[in-house]
């Protein structure tokens, strides 16, 4: 579940309640809201800082167990007892304080188990404070790799130039749905073309998604991501714009556009991916334009990714492919670049994180007398919007190159644009220079006859009499709406309008026939006009960062076209239940001697069994004397043989605890270990 | 980003280079060292470093570094890994490769584990007389040009060492002062052409491209170089015309005579010390089954120097046999080496390395080359002739708009307006050329005309005594009329970009006075031929020619011409 889907359920009272934790302290002191402090990288380290050893202990077994996956209660406590050196009852302390900071959140499942999980937006925050990842620096002479042809492979174009690339496709095509409810497979093809995807970096992660046997895995990626920003939804059988959202989203700089698909991204194959969403917490902590060796970061993910945290070379080959996994997709999204890097005579495959430019402009183009445009890197997606309508992109490398041709000038005309629009649009985005006389002329040659007739499907309004026409013209309101009269009886009218003209000549007292003929339905909505540059300033002189979390928070999952991973919103959310529900801890403690936990002593064989079923049923360590150094032990069960008994649990020695059996014999004293913080 | 930068790098080595950017021309001058121009238009002229373009700056004393060091300081924006890798490798791999002569024998030698690596190539085994040892193996002789043009192209360029023979020698020399009476030298940069072509007759020297603009004489290199080496040469041009010219020139400017200089053509087969070929007769078969019959006239004569004029258009066969005389020293002449066919590395390879490059920019800026200044005017169909145009099929609407009666008045006006400049109006259509001829009063040259006819109007224009010739597709042709100054095209082929290339280079070669000249090209209004000269115009666009708008003006006005002049 994502954060504004929990938020959806929960009471906004108990954000409030959450920061009063000891746990948000700092972050309450700086005045941050809930919501905020939970994705926010600074707060949420401090706050690590800040918990009790058993919250940690027990935030860390989980992540650690299952990467932002959800855990069954049984199977969390199971991994809690196997990671921590915990007791039970420090185990539910833990949790339950994780809990009231608003950390760990539980939905019931229909039988009543209970399933834990962290926001999924929050898990790399906490992935990164809980298991900081120090990956240094490589330098030295950097090579680019090379694929199986021995041909240089560089650095593929960011998504998000690619989903604009497949926008602009999709809108100049047909974008309704067949009768299988799916895009035309014309249309597909000109999607795949226009995503240049490799499906099989996408398809190495367990993702599914809708109509899978008619959309490529790049294609569902594309359509979900632009249903989530909102600037893309399925009315009416067929796909349309929406242009306010789109306008925005072309508007952000190229840095927070990339930053916020990755994010959005992430929410869904973290969830889907277990131990592994560590590695991918790993690679996000590398800085940005700076190499790193993969061998590194392979051997930083071996402890968190492997099962039991020893590096073996055969289970070196495997975290090896699951590291490749996310770095050839991330390369594949053209957001990581990969090489070769020599440092005296040791070669690394090195990999960093790609920056963008973080300032757009609108004004950079350079117009060429023979119609080629270029486009510099920093140039605004609102420029490349409307280049996509009026020029044919002839490279995919940097700066990307358009030219007009008489074609893409006819194709453009077909979407709405005019000679004027056209021209105005590469003055002004090319900083207000005069456009070359020969483009001036292309354009008056190309323009000149195309589209100079068309045709339009506007519905007629027929009178069946000239005198109900001259009604017709007498009604004010209506009036306005009778675009051009064609003969005595006859009059044109905006097909949108007809309900209300109905509606009209209904309250007028006559009420036109119900059936009416050819409307403007199934007509393909024009290519949106994108105004340049006005949007990047407006977002500039406001909040960028709020219209950019509009696009990627992902309140919904863009309109389905990705199957969510883990889905938990269907479940009914048990933190109400939370907030009443106290943590019963050491069940029966008011019977036990104090003695048994205030200090240390030799008892007998019998009274040491009695004293380990004690602590079996309050679910607590306890503290034994062994050859003179003092251990600590967390009992699971008593076991009798006739009349020898012996009892098995976890010995802690060192970070790790150790399972164990040990009989009566074998440690000299004893005493209960309570929960810190628990006074009887 | 680097705001300084002149120049954009991509990936794959195409450089931008801003021409607005105060330091463009530095800039250009070291990017020429290493980069091919291959695109001129507007502000961002595109270049293209190749292995080949490499290579040659290697051995003009670049290294690899340096390279990267000036793309680097001079990129706008950060040096894309490749750009910088496959600049290493390909300088990694130079002179790696040698070609050497051992009495008869052809050694190829060089760095052991580069042998060994291309040891395994199919190719090069039945090349391979013996591996002498590791670095050192003997090579077919015959294979000389295969084997430098297929490792080319696996990216190990080959150093040829194994020099040339003398071929057959020949007592010629530059006259100081031509046969016709002027005083004649070579200018600067053709001598240092000459120079690095010949390197003092070194196996470093005698085979290569010289790049020279259109207009800046690079026949007269051909004929300085011919001089230098003192032997018998091949010469290949790519029309008669041109090779009648070439013929003019050596026996205008060398100590040649009429008896040792020949023209091998379809009428003529004379094979003598100095013979002119075009490469159309020596690709002519009958059919595709048959033998290039005349390609033997490569071996006719112990040739010491084959000259490729326009070598951008060398035919494929020649190619191939210019694989099997490597033997013989090659000069490759051109002003562009853009192929159509992409084969520009090819011609590398076979004839030779590039040894002198001019950039346009610098013929201009020196003078070497007129300035020409090209317009286009729309004129307005007659209104008696709309209809007819509309109803027309499409092909006679090209026609109809090519001959509008209304281009004539703006060809008188246009020749007024220029008066006393030699003139040249060019068209499609005979019947339209004859009515021109008539009304301007002047001679008209046409495919029929008679060649000693041809030559007499050649000798009148030159001479003033025609001022105007209307010309019809002939003018296409590499004919010589220096002191052209003005050409009007009243029609031109529906989009042939190479036409519109050579009519405007006809008015290159450098004017007296103001060194400036003008093109003209008439098109209708509203018709189809504004969208064919649209076509035509591009290519001119993309070498750096660009075009003046202008509407016909009415019969009694003579401005727009100021315009076009200015603009």
């Amino acid at each position: 579940m994502k954060m504004l889907q929990l938020m959806e359920k929960l009471p906004p009272e108990r954000f409030g309640l959450f920061m009063e934790s000891p746990i948000w302290r700092d972050a309450a002191e700086k005045g941050l809201l809930w919501q905020d402090a939970m994705v926010d990288p600074v707060a949420v380290k401090e706050a690590a800082r800040r918990m009790s050893s058993y919250a940690q202990q027990s935030l860390r077994a989980m992540l650690r167990q299952f990467g932002a996956e959800p855990a069954a209660e049984d199977r969390l406590l199971q991994a809690l007892r196997e990671r921590t050196s915990m007791a039970g009852a420090e185990c539910r302390i833990g949790l339950r304080q994780l809990e009231s900071a608003g950390i760990l959140f539980a939905v019931r499942k229909m039988w009543g188990e209970l399933l834990y999980f962290i926001p999924v937006d929050s898990f790399l925050p906490w992935q990164q404070a809980l298991f900081p990842c120090r990956l240094e620096e490589k330098n030295g002479i950097v090579n680019p790799i090379t694929d199986a042809s021995g041909a240089f492979v560089g650095v593929m174009e960011p998504f998000g130039r690619r989903k604009l690339y497949a926008l602009a496709a999709l809108l100049k095509t047909d974008a309704s749905f067949t009768a299988k409810g799916v895009l035309p497979k014309k249309t597909i093809q000109k999607l795949d073309a226009a995503l240049r995807f490799q499906e099989s970096k996408l398809r190495a992660f367990p993702i599914n998604w809708a109509h899978s046997e008619h959309y490529s895995a790049a294609v569902a990626l594309f359509l979900s991501a632009s249903g989530a920003a909102g600037f893309l939804r399925k009315e009416e059988g067929r796909l349309l714009p929406d242009e306010a959202p789109l306008q925005d989203w072309l508007a952000l700089p190229d840095e927070q556009r990339e930053r916020g698909l990755l994010q959005w991204l992430l929410l869904y194959l973290l969830r889907a991916s277990g131990r592994e969403a560590h590695i991918a917490g790993a690679l996000l902590s590398a800085g940005k334009e700076k190499w790193y060796s993969i061998q590194d970061a392979e051997s930083l993910c071996a402890p968190l990714v492997g099962s039991n945290g020893s590096l073996q070379a055969d289970q070196t080959l495997t975290i090896n492919r699951r590291l490749m996994r996310w770095i050839d997709l991330f390369h594949e999204l053209g957001w990581m670049e990969l090489a070769e890097l020599q440092e005296g005579r040791e070669r690394w495959m090195v990999f960093r994180w790609r920056s963008f430019p973080a300032e757009m402009r609108t004004d950079g183009l350079i117009v060429q007398p023979n119609g080629e445009i270029i486009t510099p890197p920093d140039c605004g997606h609102a420029v490349r919007w409307e280049l996509e309508t009026i020029a044919e992109r002839q490279t995919d490398q940097e700066p990307v190159m358009y030219r007009i041709t008489s074609a893409s000038i006819a194709a453009a005309l077909e979407q709405g644009r005019s000679r004027d629009r056209i021209v105005r649009f590469l003055k002004q985005a090319g900083g207000g220079e005069a456009l070359p006389s020969p483009v001036e002329a292309m354009l008056m040659e190309w323009t000149r006859k195309a589209c100079r007739f068309a045709f339009d499907q506007v519905s007629l309004l027929r009178c069946d009499s000239v005198e109900m026409a001259e009604h017709a013209l007498q009604l004010p309101e209506l009036a306005p709406l009778l675009l051009q009269r064609l003969g005595d009886k006859d009059f044109i009218v905006d097909s949108r309008a007809i309900s209300d003209i109905r509606s009209m000549l209904q309250k007028s007292g006559y009420p036109p026939r119900k059936a009416i003929g050819t409307s403007a339905e199934g007509a393909a909505p024009p290519y949106p006009e994108i105004s340049v540059p006005q949007p990047v300033r407006d977002l500039k002189d406001t909040d960028s960062d709020a219209v950019a979390s509009r696009f990627f928070s992902l309140k919904d999952d863009g309109g389905s076209w990705l199957y969510e991973p883990s889905s938990l919103h269907h479940f009914e959310l048990v933190a109400e239940e939370q907030a009443a529900r106290p943590v019963e801890l050491l069940p029966g403690i008011e019977s036990v001697p104090s003695a048994w936990w205030r200090q240390l002593r030799s008892y007998h064989a019998s009274t040491r069994k009695e004293l380990m079923q004690q602590a079996v049923m309050l679910e607590t360590a306890v503290q034994l004397r062994v050859n003179g150094e003092l251990l600590s032990f967390v009992p699971e069960q008593v076991e009798q043989r006739g009349n020898e008994w012996a009892v098995t649990g976890r010995l802690i020695a060192g970070e790790m605890p150790e399972r164990s059996r040990l009989t009566p014999d074998m440690w000299e004293e004893m005493k209960l270990l309570l929960p810190e913080g628990i006074t009887t | 980003m680097n705001p300084d930068g002149t120049m954009i790098v991509q990936a794959d080595l195409t450089v931008l280079l801003d021409e607005k950017h105060p330091a463009s021309t530095e800039a250009r001058e070291q990017l020429l060292a290493f980069a091919e121009a291959t695109k001129r238009a507007g502000s961002m002229h595109t270049y293209r470093i190749t292995p080949m373009t490499l290579w040659q700056a290697l051995g003009a004393g670049w290294s690899g570094e340096d390279v990267i060091a000036f793309l680097k300081k001079n990129a706008r924006y950060s040096l894309p890994l490749q750009a910088e890798a496959s600049v290493r490798i390909w300088s990694s791999r130079y002179g790696k490769l040698r070609l050497a002569a051992e009495g008869d024998a052809l050694l190829l030698c060089g760095d052991p584990d580069t042998l060994q690596s291309i040891q395994d190539k199919d190719f090069i085994r039945g090349w391979v007389v013996s591996i002498r040892t590791e670095s050192e193996w003997e090579i077919r002789p015959d294979c000389r040009g295969s084997l430098k043009l297929e490792l080319a192209r696996l990216g190990y360029p080959v150093m040829d060492h194994a020099g040339y023979h003398a071929g057959e020698a020949l007592q010629v020399q530059l006259r100081e002062q031509t046969r016709s009476g002027a005083v004649f030298s070579l200018r600067d940069y053709q001598k240092q052409a000459v120079e690095q072509f010949t390197k003092d007759g070194t196996a470093q020297g005698g085979s290569g491209v010289v790049v020279l603009p259109c207009g800046t004489g690079k026949t007269i290199v051909g004929v300085a170089a011919l001089a230098s080496i003192g032997a018998a040469t091949l010469i290949l041009t790519s029309s008669r015309t041109s090779a009648q010219q070439w013929r003019d020139e050596l026996l205008d400017k060398t100590t040649l005579s009429e008896a040792e200089v020949g023209l091998y053509s379809g009428r003529s087969k004379e094979v003598k010390p100095v013979t002119i070929a075009t490469y159309q007769l020596l690709t002519y078969r009958k059919s595709k089954l048959d033998d290039f019959k005349h390609m033997g006239l490569f071996n006719e004569r112990d040739w010491g120097l084959i000259i490729y004029d326009e070598v951008h258009l060398l035919p494929a066969p020649v190619f191939r046999m210019t694989a099997t005389i490597q033997a013989t020293r090659r000069l490759g002449l051109t002003a562009t080496l853009v192929r159509e066919d992409g084969c520009a590395e090819d011609v590398y390879s076979l004839i030779g390395p590039k040894q002198y490059d001019m950039h346009w920019k610098r013929a201009e800026e020196g003078s070497y080359i007129a300035s020409v200044s090209c317009a286009e005017i729309r004129v307005p169909l007659p209104a008696s002739h709309e209809h007819t145009y509309t109803s027309a099929s499409a092909r006679a609407k090209l026609r109809i708009a090519a001959e509008n009666p209304n281009k004539l008045p703006v060809v008188r006006h246009l020749l007024q307006k220029h008066k006393g400049k030699p003139a040249l109006v060019i068209g499609q259509y005979l019947k339209q050329l004859k009515e021109a001829a008539s009304e301007l009063d002047a001679p008209l040259l046409t495919g029929e005309t008679p060649h000693e006819e041809r030559l007499r109007l050649y000798d009148a224009f030159r001479s003033g005594i025609h001022p105007v010739l209307v010309v019809s597709k002939v003018a296409n042709l590499a004919i010589d009329l220096p002191d052209a100054a003005l050409a009007i095209q009243l029609s031109g082929s529906f989009g042939s970009r190479q036409e519109e290339a050579q009519r405007v280079g006809r008015l290159l070669r450098p004017k007296p006075g103001s060194n400036e000249a003008w093109f003209y090209t008439l098109v209708t209004e509203g018709t189809k031929e504004t969208e064919f000269a649209l076509k035509r115009q591009m290519f001119m666009l993309e070498q750096g020619y660009g075009y003046t708008q202008l509407e016909a003006p009415a019969e009694d006005e003579n401005e727009f011409a100021k315009e076009a002049i200015s603009g």
